[in-house]
């Protein structure tokens, strides 16, 4: 858990120099007071500073974890993410319907259903009908 | 007695047939959300927006609240019928709950629970009636930097009581309104942290964030480890007996004060009014031994508290415009995104909207009551839905919500990107609700805080000058110092203890 909080932290301080960096391209006062850069930059250098402390109390081990160990379960994750990212790439390729019907029966694959007119009915429901739920009847367009 | 006035008004918008179906619909669906392990109100809520894009303003956050707090009730039936908790607010329940269930008085727990919801209900409704007119009033004569003074006050108090890391929380408040900050600058007209995306040009849209942070993050563990569930109970008799509504009554009454003054104060979330109800029956009963194995009181109190704390939670949304949870955070985006900004001014510009949603909160009590009493083993046979196809309907709901926000595949990213930070900052322990409640306060808190500077001159002195800022100011730093000096006391207690 600490190597986790560690990293997290160090990724949070990236993200704060950015922001501190692009704020200082931003003017931080102009003639009518506080400029676009102002705020953010001190809230920047005010992440950077409670940062840097939560690291020294991450190091000296005075933080108390919720759990000790930090236990991914990434091959269920990954896959269901995989499938996610794929079919969002299909879905203006493709279609809502095809690419959703794609992804559910995946998805339920994935997890372990196996009955297989419940896969079919489910998918079918879940794509063609939620299209025509929501281009027919709430008028939400989809691709 | 304005309040009633301006309730008769709201009553008479919120029975029309079109709203009377949003809570209706709300109800339903939220119960739905709150049955369902694994989803929460948050996350649910978040999902289920895009179903009211096309909803008028007030249709759609009727429908949302209604959603709301279906889910704060529906945790309850999984509680007492497979000791699982729909949602963080009913763990308590499931003390006495699942083991009234085991004697086979499943019935009973559910039928006090929907009762004592109902009371808590319409306490913390009727009382928002009176407090809001008065209160909004006194709100219009904020000028920015009290307006600034209360958000950040909010933010602490969300900050103070998140976790067990008063720095972590501090860190994720600051992600937070960084993240706020990306987009067309709201004073000056400049863009800032855009990469010249033009879909970056309005911000990160707050809906695909929360679906992300609550929706997909949830699935990913879900899938993790998944739940199994095998016990099943049958249900008997919902309307308790003599004995037990003497027992009850007490409980009733006190978790309806407790939720409902806890749910005026930002960032206490609605776990802690249902562990302090129960405590507080169990230190006040003759026979606090009994408590946990399946006494009445031990169900009573907290689902009271847990209700009475969710309709009183919207007081600071309404009258301050200050969300207290993600969940009111969210609600809070579903304003904005139907172009409202929650607050005092809300109460002068659109009365007619604020006065059907709170008329709603009544009627919607009363539809939950109706919903969970007789229909309670429908809502039980939904236990049996394999979590294969809840997570991958789950996805499905929030892939076609991001989408369907804009029309574009930017906002399904956004909502992926932070599902696996979500689902990182869950595994790490990191507090999400600063994160959520300053990426939503983050654009109205930089324009209070530029405005003031700009009457000022520059000069920061005007926080300390105005008394109602100073004194708003002096609570946040106050209880910065409480939480940590809580949060010391702990880890030297635990330490004593080991």
């Amino acid at each position: 858990m600490k190597r986790g909080w560690q990293a997290a932290i160090a990724v949070l301080l990236l993200v704060f120099a950015f922001f501190a960096v692009e704020s200082l391209r931003l003017s931080l006062r102009d003639a009518l007071g506080p400029g676009p850069g102002f705020f953010p930059f001190w809230l920047s250098v005010a992440g950077g500073l409670i940062g840097v402390a939560l690291l020294i109390q991450v190091q000296r081990g005075t933080v108390e974890f919720e759990t000790p160990v930090l236990k991914f379960e990434l091959r269920p994750v990954g896959q269901v993410l995989a499938g996610v990212v794929l079919a969002t790439a299909l879905l203006e390729l493709a279609g809502f319907r095809i690419a959703m019907l794609a992804l559910l029966v995946y998805l339920l694959l994935v997890l372990g259903a196996r009955n297989w007119i419940a896969i079919t009915l489910f998918a079918v429901t879940g794509s063609f009908g939620v299209y025509h739920l929501f281009s027919g009847l709430l008028k939400v367009p989809l691709p | 007695m304005e309040g009633l006035q301006y309730l008769a008004s709201g009553f008479a918008a919120a029975m029309t047939p079109a709203n009377l179906t949003f809570a209706l619909v709300g109800c339903i669906l939220g119960t739905l959300i709150g049955v369902l392990p694994g989803l929460g109100p948050a996350a649910g809520t978040a999902i289920l927006i895009p179903l009211t894009f096309t909803l008028d303003a007030t249709g759609a956050i009727i429908m949302l609240a209604a959603i709301y707090y279906g889910a704060m009730y529906g945790g309850t039936i999984t509680s007492v019928l497979i000791n699982v908790p729909g949602e963080a607010a009913s763990v308590v329940t499931c003390l006495d709950g699942y083991q009234m269930a085991r004697q086979g008085r499943a019935g009973t727990a559910l039928g006090i629970a929907a009762i004592g919801s109902f009371v808590g209900g319409m306490f913390a409704a009727l009382a928002l009636v009176v407090v809001a007119p008065p209160l909004a009033r006194f709100a219009l004569s904020f000028g920015p930097p009290e307006f600034f003074a209360l958000m950040f006050l909010g933010l602490c108090l969300v900050t103070g009581l998140a976790g067990q890391s008063l720095a972590a929380a501090l860190l994720m408040t600051v992600l937070g309104l960084l993240l706020a900050l990306i987009g067309i600058d709201p004073v000056r007209g400049a863009p800032r942290f855009t990469f010249g995306i033009p879909e970056l040009y309005d911000g990160i849209g707050f809906v695909p964030v929360v679906m992300g942070l609550f929706g997909v993050a949830e699935i990913l563990l879900v899938v993790e480890s998944p739940f199994r569930r095998s016990v099943w109970t049958k249900l008997r008799g919902l309307w308790p007996s003599a004995e037990e509504w003497k027992r009850s009554g007490g409980a009733i009454g006190r978790g309806t004060l407790i939720g409902f003054l806890l749910g005026l104060i930002p960032g206490v979330g609605a776990v802690i009014p249902t562990f302090m109800a129960y405590i507080l029956e169990k230190r006040l009963s003759r026979h606090p031994e009994k408590f946990g194995t399946g006494v009445v009181e031990g169900v009573a109190a907290p689902e009271t508290a847990n209700n009475a704390y969710a309709n009183a939670a919207m007081i600071p949304l309404l009258v301050l415009g200050v969300p207290s949870s993600p969940t009111i955070a969210i609600l809070m985006g579903a304003f904005i995104v139907n172009g409202l900004t929650p607050g005092p001014f809300l109460f002068k510009e659109r009365p007619d909207l604020v006065w059907a949603v709170i008329a709603s909160f009544f009627i919607g009590n009363v539809i939950l009551l109706i919903l969970n009493l007789p229909l309670v083993g429908l809502w039980a046979r939904l236990l049996k839905l394999p979590y294969q196809y809840l997570c991958a309907g789950t996805l499905l709901f929030c892939i076609v919500g991001a989408y369907s926000l804009k029309g574009t595949l930017f906002d399904v990213g956004v909502m992926l990107v932070f599902g696996v930070i979500g689902y990182a900052m869950r595994k790490l322990g990191l507090p999400l609700a600063p994160a959520v409640l300053a990426l939503i306060l983050g654009p109205f808190m930089e324009k209070s805080l530029r405005t003031s500077l700009e009457m000022s001159g520059g000069d920061f002195g005007i926080f300390l000058t105005r008394p109602l800022s100073a004194a708003l100011l002096a609570c946040a730093a106050l209880i910065l110092v409480v939480s940590a000096f809580r949060i010391a006391a702990l880890k030297s207690l635990r330490g004593g203890g080991s």
